[in-house]
Order: C-alpha cells, then structure tokens, then sequence
C-alpha cells in the first residue's frame, strides 16, 4: 500500500484536531448549561432564603457580608457564564467548520482511480457499505434524540406557546347569574336563582356536609364561587393570601401571595379584631380573581392562581379597618375607597383595569371612611353602580364613574351595602332607619325620589335581603324585621337570640340566617315568620355564605364547608 | 455478473447531503444576516399600559438575553428615596446593601441628588427583562418604570415568541420609524 502525501497527512492532523476541539467545547457548553440551569437557580433560592431570614431579625456583620458575597458572586458568575456561552458557542462553530473541510478534503485527497475487482468482493463491500450506512442512520437518530431532549430540557425557547386568554374577556351578566362571584352573589343582593339549595345539615355528624377544609389564615371575608372553583382571602399583620379550592372535592388547589407594600408594613395597621386583616369579600369577572386587604393592597390572578398585577391604593385611613369588598363591572375591578374624616380629599370610587391594574377612572368622594360595598345592578336598562356613605346613596356609571343621581340620607358608620329590589335602592342607617330611593333620578334626588322611610331601627352590620314583595332587615343580636316593599309598614318582628355578622340570604322561597355561633335558621320567606329548621354547623361564623346549585358554601373561624350534594344539583329539594 | 453502480450509493447521499446540510445552514445564517440589515416595516413592541410584568419577557425571548430590558421616563419618575423599583418591597433597612434590592441582576443604579431625592439608571447590558422593578413601581410608585423591546438586540422575528406567550396581550406591532411605546407624563 502508498504511504499516504503529505497534503492528505497534514488535513488529516487537522480534522484530528478540529475534532478534538468539537468535542472539548461540546463538553464545556454542557458544562455551562448545567452550572446556568442547576447551579445558578440553587444560589439564587439559597440567597433568597437568606433574605427573607433578615426580615424582622437583627442580622450580625458576617450575615449580612454573607449575604452580598454570595448576591456579587451570583452575578459575577450569571454574566460570565453567558459570555462563556457566546465564545465557546462560536469557536464551536468555527471547529465543526474546520472539522467538515478538513473531512471534505481528505475525501478528495485520498481518492483512488478505480481498479478492477472481481464480482464477489464486490458483492462483500456492498455489504459492508450498507452495515456502515446503518450505524450511520442509527448515529443520526441517536444525536437527533439527544438534541430534542436537551431543548425540552432547557425549555424549548422556540416553541410558541399559545395565549392564554382565549374567548370574551370578561363574563356577562347572564352568565354572573349562575354564579356567586362577588359578596352576597349577584348583584350583591344575597339571593341565589337556584331552588335546590340544602335544608338540612349537621357539623358533628357530618350528615348533608360534602366536604370540610382548612383555611390556612384568618379572615372574615365570604366564599365566592365560579363553576368548580371557590376563592376566598385569608392575612395577618405580615402575610396576605388569597386560596382557590376545588369545589367538588375541598382540595387547596393554590395559595397566592399578596406582597405588603412598604408604607402599610411601616405604617403597622392594627384593625379591629371584629374586622381583621381580610375583612373584604373578592370579586371574580369569570377570568380573574382580585382581592383586597385592610392594607389597601389590591392584587389580581388568573384562575391558575398566577398573580397578574398587584398594588397599592395607599394605606387606608380606616377607623375600624377597611373591610368594603369589590365588585367586577365587565373586565374592571370596582373599588370604594372611603377613608379619613371628609375632609382630607382622599376617598376614592376607583375602576381598575383587570388584567394590568391600571386605573381606568376614578371618582373623588368628599366623604368619610365607610364600610359598605358597591354594587352595580341594571335598572330600566341601564347600568347604576350603587355605593352608600356617610351622608349619601350615590349611583354612577361604571363605564366611566359620572355621577346619576345622590341622596342625602345617611349618616354615621354605614356598614350594611345598598340592593335593589322591588324598583327601588334600600338603604339602611345603623341603629336609625332604612331609606327607599327610586333610583330613575339625576342629580340630587334628597326631595324628589325617596320613596319611604322606616324609622324603626337598622342594622348595624348586616345587609337587607329581600324577595321583591318583602325587605328583611337581620340586627346583630337577632332581631329580624320584616317589611312591605311597596310602604316600609313593618310586617313582623321575630327574636331569633343569637347573634349575627353574616347578611340573611334567600333562596328557593327560604330565608338563610347563619348566627356567629354556626348555627343557621331556615324560615319561609313571606309576611309571617314560619322557621323551618335550625342546623349546627359546629364552627362559628362571621362570613356570609355563598348559595350555588345544589350547595351552600360557609366560611367557620377555621374550615371552609361545603354543604350539599357530590354533584352540583343532584340533591333532592 | 453483478453490476455496481457507482453514481448513487448510499453512503454518498448520506455523505453529500451532509455537506449540503452544512452549505445551506451556512448559507441560511449569511441570508439572515442580510435580512437584518434591510428596512422593516413593522416591528414588535410592549404597550406599557398593558404589561402587567409577568415575567415572561425574560424568559421566552428567543435571545438567550432577552432583547426587553427596563426602561425608565425620567420625566415621570418621583425620585423616590424609598424607590419600589430599586428596594425590596420588605427591605431589611433603606439603604444599597444587596440584602435590600429587588433586583436579580443589580442593573439599577441609584445616585443621590438632593434630599429626599435619588436618580435611578438602568444597566441595560445587566438587564434580563424579568420585571420586577416594573413591577414595584408600577404597584407602590408611579409606573416610570417599564419594559420595552429594545430594537437594537430584537430579532424582530415574524412571530414573537414572547408575544404569543404574553398573558396581558400586551404586544402589538408598531411601524419601524416610531418603534418605542414610551410612557407619558400626562396619560391619564
Ligand atoms: S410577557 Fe407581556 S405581560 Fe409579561 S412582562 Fe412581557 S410584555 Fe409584560
Ligand atoms: S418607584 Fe418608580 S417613581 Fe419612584 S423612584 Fe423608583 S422608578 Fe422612580
Ligand atoms: S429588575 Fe429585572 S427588569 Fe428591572 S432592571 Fe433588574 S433585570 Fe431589568
């Protein structure tokens, strides 16, 4: 056989060498890979740790050297690395090119004029060839493998990954109907449309009682349900959490955090105990969910339970504590912020937009903090967002806040929220009386449009339910009262001896009055008092439960209930 | 007797459609090159109002360095000395100590100017997009923080892969020659 020339020998040690250093940089870009995706997330969670340990603490020299050792090494190392990647990915390339012409070369270099063979040899190279081109293909798959399972291991930057937000971006109102998104549910009026909700229930056997479920921190806001989904709030003076629990099965199916903004953890809020630190019902639009904190710190998620926007409206001034819940107007969130004396320019009626938080507008209210929750409810076909206040029932449009009509009528702390029922707004006073405004008016209505008013008394926290011929006024200490729509004469009166924070509700003809000892009495809706039963829950209660098909969801001190059937709706009235 | 035929083995195919393999990927980085360097029409950009700081843009940019970085209108910004994009939203203490800064990539710089005032600056080759100083100032400040796909690094491919994995829809395209969708003062 020919010694090999020269040329051929000297592309030879070429390709030896260029694959020599294909193969070095391919293990250090794997190196890097690990080290960028292994290595620098563990000392970003180290660090991390690390700060959330400072908090509160009083942290020595050497810990706080430690910690901006490791936070410079951190990104020393994130900004090497990527350089490393771009250089060693280049002289990869500038290898493999060499490595291909130097392989292209000695091919051309060591070709032979073909020489004559006979048929058998012949015959036994073309199996060899065909074994080769096998391994080959085989190769192939192998290394193509292997670059699929290093993209999906890193992420696959290219794929696309389709949006999320699919369908109209916000629910109707039909579809709200169905639901209990919002503070005593649709129109925040505490009547459910469904006529199969439970009557009969017992916390120490578990009878009627689907599922039982802790809440992780206190909080007095209400349930809101959408479809197979329950959210409610939950906070402390150092952590704000908002929980989404699968509503066949009682299961946490994520906790979100809600940051607290520097000026309300300086500002240290020490709310009423009554009140608490998540006294605010959420609000669902069927997309999102948002919830508020006696902070003033307003936050929004995806059903996934992904924070989309969080803020600040600026800590309250809040005598008791803020404690209005939030209302949903299409795809915006619908904030009262009452607070402060009246004077001071600061209460705000805001629409915030759902998926950024920006503000979409915003009234400037001069009156004094409050208690109550907006509502928007359709009259005559047209949209009101009803707000009660010290000393005014406003309406405004919630496309763009202008104000329809106000009437002067209210005074004190205003805690129970308007409904509309009967044509008419209800608004109560605590301990003084209750108001009917017809709300087809402009502008100041005081003279023209109330209706009537009943002098005897109102509620100081609960709200009125009413089923459109009667309103139902529920006192804390138990004192139920119920008037005629069409005069405010009162028609009954009946000591229930309990007492209560959560509003009364109605649904399927049957009054729901839940007492703060767990206990719910059940009465027939309609001009005599007639109860109907009485079940212990066991728990107490502050929080008004959420009524949906089927099933009745209540907020105990420490549990969240389900009461009802497995399947929504299969449950016999 | 057998004939070989000597045009078309396999191991040639194999071997020449390597080659042209490497021709056309070669080829294909040198078309895409002179495609970056013609006029586009339309370009990607964030709508600032929209963003809700997700955090997507620092990780699904086809770059392996995001071409979104933050940016800041200074005519907007209140000089806060306690700025929400520079801090911790719970800082240990008020002042520059790593401990206390929100982040990642130390690519906010903070310059005193006159009590109770601070200047902050991007490091723009520091900053990975994540949003988090967005984030904070847009939640406790004013919002003169914000991000922007800077043109100069983008692709500017067909289809974005951070637009299509935007959860607020907050890409659109914009025409070549107003490329930026800055914040303004007065926008209500
Ligand atoms: S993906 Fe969209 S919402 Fe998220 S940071 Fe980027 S522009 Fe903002
Ligand atoms: S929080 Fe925003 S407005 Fe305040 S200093 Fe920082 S960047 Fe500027
Ligand atoms: S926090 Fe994120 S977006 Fe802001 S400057 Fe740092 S890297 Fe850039």
């Amino acid at each position: 056989m020919n010694e090999p020339s020269v040329a051929y020998r000297t592309v030879r040690t070429t390709a030896k060498v260029a694959g020599t250093f294909t193969v070095l940089f391919l293990v250090l870009l794997v190196g890097n890979l690990i080290g960028t995706t292994v290595i620098g997330p563990l000392r970003e969670d180290r660090l991390a740790a690390m700060k959330v340990a400072l908090r509160g603490g009083d942290p020595t020299d050497e810990q706080l050297a430690e910690i901006r050792q490791l936070d410079l090494q951190i990104r020393r190392n994130r900004v090497w690395r990527l350089d490393f990647a771009h250089k060693t990915g280049h002289a990869l390339l500038a290898s493999v090119v060499v490595l291909l012409v130097a392989g292209r070369l000695m091919r051309v270099l060591n070709r032979r004029p073909p020489q004559p063979q006979n048929a058998l040899d012949v015959g036994a190279e073309q199996l060899r060839e065909a074994r080769v081109s096998r391994w080959a293909v085989t190769a192939g798959l192998v290394v193509l493998g292997g670059g699929a399972a290093m993209l999906v291991m890193v992420g696959a930057p290219l794929a696309f990954v389709a949006a999320e937000e699919t369908g109209p971006a916000y629910a109707s109102r039909e579809d709200k109907r169905l639901q209990w998104h919002r503070f005593r549910g649709p129109d925040g009026a505490g009547v459910s449309i469904f006529t199969n909700i439970p009557t009969e229930w017992d916390g120490a056997t578990g009878k009627g009682i689907l599922w039982k479920a802790a809440v992780p921190l206190p909080g007095n806001n209400s349930p809101i349900i959408w479809n197979d989904r329950v959210f409610l709030s939950g906070a402390t003076e150092q952590k704000q959490e908002v929980y989404c629990y699968d509503a066949d099965l009682g299961r946490l199916l994520w906790t979100g955090d809600v940051p607290i903004s520097p000026a309300a953890a300086q500002a240290r809020i020490d709310p009423m105990e009554d009140t608490g630190y998540a006294a605010s019902t959420m609000a669902t639009d069927g997309k999102r969910v948002y919830a508020i904190f006696v902070t003033g710190d307003i936050a929004a998620f995806d059903f996934n339970g992904r924070r989309l926007w969080y803020k600040s409206l600026g800590v309250p001034d809040n005598a008791y504590g803020y404690a209005s819940s939030l209302e949903t107007h299409q795809d915006r969130v619908i904030v009262q912020y009452d607070q402060g004396h009246g004077d001071e320019d600061v209460s705000r009626l805001y629409a915030l937009d759902g998926a950024s938080g920006r503000v979409v507008w915003e009234v400037k209210r001069d009156v004094p903090n409050s208690w109550t929750s907006p509502v928007v409810v359709e009259i005559e076909g047209r949209l009101q967002l009803l707000t009660l206040t010290d000393p005014w029932a406003l309406a405004n449009d919630p496309a763009d806040g202008a104000e329809i009509w106000r009437a002067d009528c209210l005074g004190g702390d205003v805690a129970p929220s308007a409904i509309y029922a009967g044509g008419l707004v209800l608004a109560i006073e605590p301990y003084s009386h209750m108001v009917a405004i017809k709300p087809t008016g402009q502008g100041d209505v005081t003279k023209t449009h109330i209706a009537w008013t009943m002098d005897e008394g109102g509620p100081d926290v609960c709200c009125p339910v009413s089923d459109g011929q009667y309103a139902y006024l529920l006192e804390s200490h138990g004192l139920i009262m119920c008037c005629r729509l069409a005069d405010g004469e009162k028609v009954y009166e009946h000591d229930l001896r309990d007492n209560f924070t959560a509003s009364p509700s109605l649904a399927g003809g049957r009054l729901y009055f839940l007492g703060m000892d767990g206990v719910m009495t059940i009465a027939e809706a309609g001009p005599e008092y007639k109860e109907l039963g009485k079940n212990e829950l066991g728990e107490k209660c502050h929080a008004s439960p959420a009524f949906v098909d089927g099933r009745i969801y209540i907020r105990g001190l420490e549990n969240l209930y389900c009461i009802g059937g497995a399947v929504a709706g299969d449950r016999a009235d | 007797m057998p004939q070989r035929n000597d045009d078309v083995t396999r191991r040639r195919f194999l071997r020449d459609g390597l080659w042209g393999a490497c021709l056309a990927g070669i080829g294909g980085v040198a078309g895409f090159a002179a495609h970056k360097g013609q006029k586009v029409d339309w370009l990607w950009q964030i709508d600032p109002y929209k963003c809700t700081a997700c955090g997507n843009c620092a990780t699904h940019c086809v770059l392996e360095e995001s071409a979104v970085k933050c940016t800041h209108v200074y005519g907007i910004c209140g000089y806060c000395e306690i700025c929400f994009g520079f801090f911790d939203p719970e800082p240990f203490d008020i002042h520059e100590g790593a401990e206390n800064q929100m982040c990642p990539t130390g690519a906010i710089l903070r310059k005193f100017v006159e009590e109770p005032y601070y200047e902050y600056t991007i490091d723009r080759p520091l900053c990975n997009g994540c949003g988090k100083c967005v984030k904070g100032c847009n939640a406790f400040g004013n919002g003169s923080l914000f991000l922007q796909v800077h043109h100069d690094r983008c692709e500017n491919c067909n289809q974005c892969a951070i637009a299509a994995a935007c959860p607020a829809q907050a890409f659109r395209r914009v025409p070549a020659d107003q490329p930026y969708l800055l914040k303004s003062v007065d926008h209500v």
